[in-house]
């Protein structure tokens, strides 16, 4: 019996924008814990996410 | 104007009043405030009153009118639905999960009300998370409809159609999910605009279900829903379902004569099982229409049938996602002692909803969940589209589409509690207007047995200007919208 090797690559990056994807908010690597959530990424009542624009641009590029 | 009437006259009237300075916003403010502590304790209509600020806010008003600094709206006392998000204000949505919950924000229409000079006099009283025809399935208990207290105001913006109704403030806010401002507006005698989806923001509104629910005016007359739509309404970048498209002077034309404007009546919405005397007022009605040379066209509607169980599926689904924040982690109500996460979430949610919230979570998440979705929600949002397109095609052939408001005047409290299929029949001519994302609205249109009757004009995406000028030419031509409730000549 012979084998065919099929491989497959997933590619997982992180963009690297200056705010969340879906709000507003700072996403420093190493900042302080609960600094940089807004009332978005907390999901209060009432909050909406908006997308970030940039994050689309990296992604399709 | 006599003090007296001062909680009779329109917004309209009020303005005129405050910017030639025989009114001041004070006075106004305060006559508002003693009629709420007179009248509110029988009707329940304000869980909450700002007395302090909202004469704060009044003696700012009075500085700018003094100066001529005026704008449409300044020194007009205002409710807001206990739904929108209140900096500093308890926002609860008549549910003990958010019984103390304060928001540190503002909705848009908050803001833009307040920029626009509005006084905020408290927050009204709806059914929990919006859930509801009646205003029965509130925490802070009924409301009473202010023209009969043994029936209900309707719902789930009832709070705010029994105040404006009883003369608490000239503008409240309401929000429309399957009928929620048209219904209680109907069944209050006022006026109520649900305009089209993503005319108004929606941010900072506390979510019910988030391709129907929108924001709109409750008041006692299309002039003066007309004003406030015009504050409420524009794009807004932090809801990315707000439309960016042009905001018409609403006011401009709603003079203008509706000659030739066609009506349609869908067949559907007469059919036999429509109560006679209904039908009867609702006809009367659009006979003084067509005196305003409007015609009347008959069209159909035919998924007219569908529109109870799609939205059923479909409003209830969105309610499941967007109430499964309420976790009792990071705000709202967390249940005593907790032993484990999971016990934790299970008592904060059994113990802070209540049964009609819970009821329809239960039956959003089983039309969502693997298996059944492509049955139900997936066949909802199909049926959605045909309802939407029988609308579409229904606009060929007319510009406006009337009807009733509801089946039938204000009922009894506790008479459809126990039948929660009967309660969802209310709105069966208001919800399918939301599943297509139309702008929709109810007017006063006569008393059956004294209880107020609605007559509701439905329009093109993006066309209150033509409902409000129908309307307007309705008002100028009868006085229903001039009915008070007996309980106006109470106390104050």
């Amino acid at each position: 019996m012979s084998w065919e090797v099929v491989m497959g690559l997933e590619v997982h990056l992180q963009l690297a924008t200056e705010s969340k994807i879906f709000s507003g908010a700072a996403n420093q690597f190493g900042a302080e814990p609960n600094e940089q959530a807004c009332a978005v990424d907390l999901g209060m009542p009432g909050m909406l996410p908006v997308l970030n624009a940039q994050a689309i641009r990296y992604a399709v590029m | 104007m006599a003090l007296d009437s001062l909680t009779a006259a329109t917004a309209t009237e009020l303005v005129s009043e405050l910017q030639a300075r025989r009114l001041s916003a004070t006075e106004l403010t305060e006559s508002c405030l003693n009629r709420i502590s007179a009248v509110n304790p029988e009707l329940n209509a304000v869980i909450t009153v700002c007395e302090e600020q909202a004469l704060k806010e009044a003696a700012e008003a009075d500085v700018m009118l003094q100066r001529g600094d005026g704008g449409p709206l300044t020194g007009l006392p205002l409710l807001h639905k206990d739904i929108f998000c209140t900096r500093g204000v308890a926002t609860t949505c008549s549910s003990k999960m958010l019984e103390n919950f304060v928001p540190p924000y503002d909705a848009t229409v908050v803001s833009r009300l307040r920029a626009a000079g509005t006084i905020m006099l408290g927050k009204t009283n709806m059914d929990e998370f919006a859930m509801g025809s009646s205003t029965e399935t509130s925490r802070f208990g009924v409301t009473r409809n202010p023209w009969n207290m043994d029936c209900v105001p309707g719902g789930s913006s009832g709070g705010a159609a029994a105040a404006v109704a009883a003369g608490f403030a000239p503008l409240g806010t309401g929000t429309d999910t399957g009928g929620s401002i048209r219904q209680p507006a109907s069944l209050c005698g006022i006026t109520g605009l649900k305009p089209t989806y993503g005319r108004v923001s929606r941010l900072g509104i506390i979510a019910f279900a988030s391709s129907l629910d929108q924001a709109g005016p409750m008041t006692r007359t299309a002039e003066d829903a007309a004003l406030m739509l015009q504050v409420m309404s524009g794009v807004d970048p932090g809801d990315s379902t707000s439309a960016d498209v042009e905001v018409p002077d609403f006011r401009s034309q709603m003079g203008d004569s509706i000659q030739g404007l066609r009506i349609g009546i869908p067949r559907q919405y007469f059919s036999p099982s429509l109560d006679t005397r209904m039908a009867q007022t609702i006809q009367a009605a659009l006979d003084e229409l067509v005196q305003e040379g409007a015609e009347l066209i008959d069209i159909d509607l035919p998924h007219t049938e569908q529109g109870i169980a799609t939205y059923y599926i479909i409003a209830p689904a969105e309610a499941s996602a967007n109430l499964s924040r309420y976790d009792g982690v990071r705000f709202g109500y967390r249940c005593g002692a907790p032993q484990d996460l999971t016990d934790l979430y299970e008592r904060s949610r059994t113990e802070g909803f209540g049964d009609e919230v819970k009821r329809r979570i239960l039956v959003g998440t089983y039309a969502l969940s693997a298996g059944f979705y492509d049955a139900y929600f997936k066949k909802a949002q199909q049926v959605r589209r045909l309802i939407s397109h029988d609308f579409k095609n229904a606009f060929e052939h007319c510009d406006v589409i009337a009807g009733p408001a509801a089946p039938g005047v204000a009922f009894g409290l506790g008479t459809k509690t126990q039948d929660p299929l009967a309660m969802y029949l209310e709105d069966i001519y208001t919800l399918s207007v939301n599943l297509a994302g139309l702008p929709g609205m109810s007017v006063p249109a006569g008393l059956i047995d004294d209880m107020p009757v609605g007559l509701q004009l439905i329009g093109r995406a993006f066309d209150e200007a033509t409902l409000l000028r129908a309307a307007h030419r309705f008002q100028l031509r009868t006085d229903h919208h001039r009915a008070r409730p007996a309980l106006a000549e109470v106390a104050s």
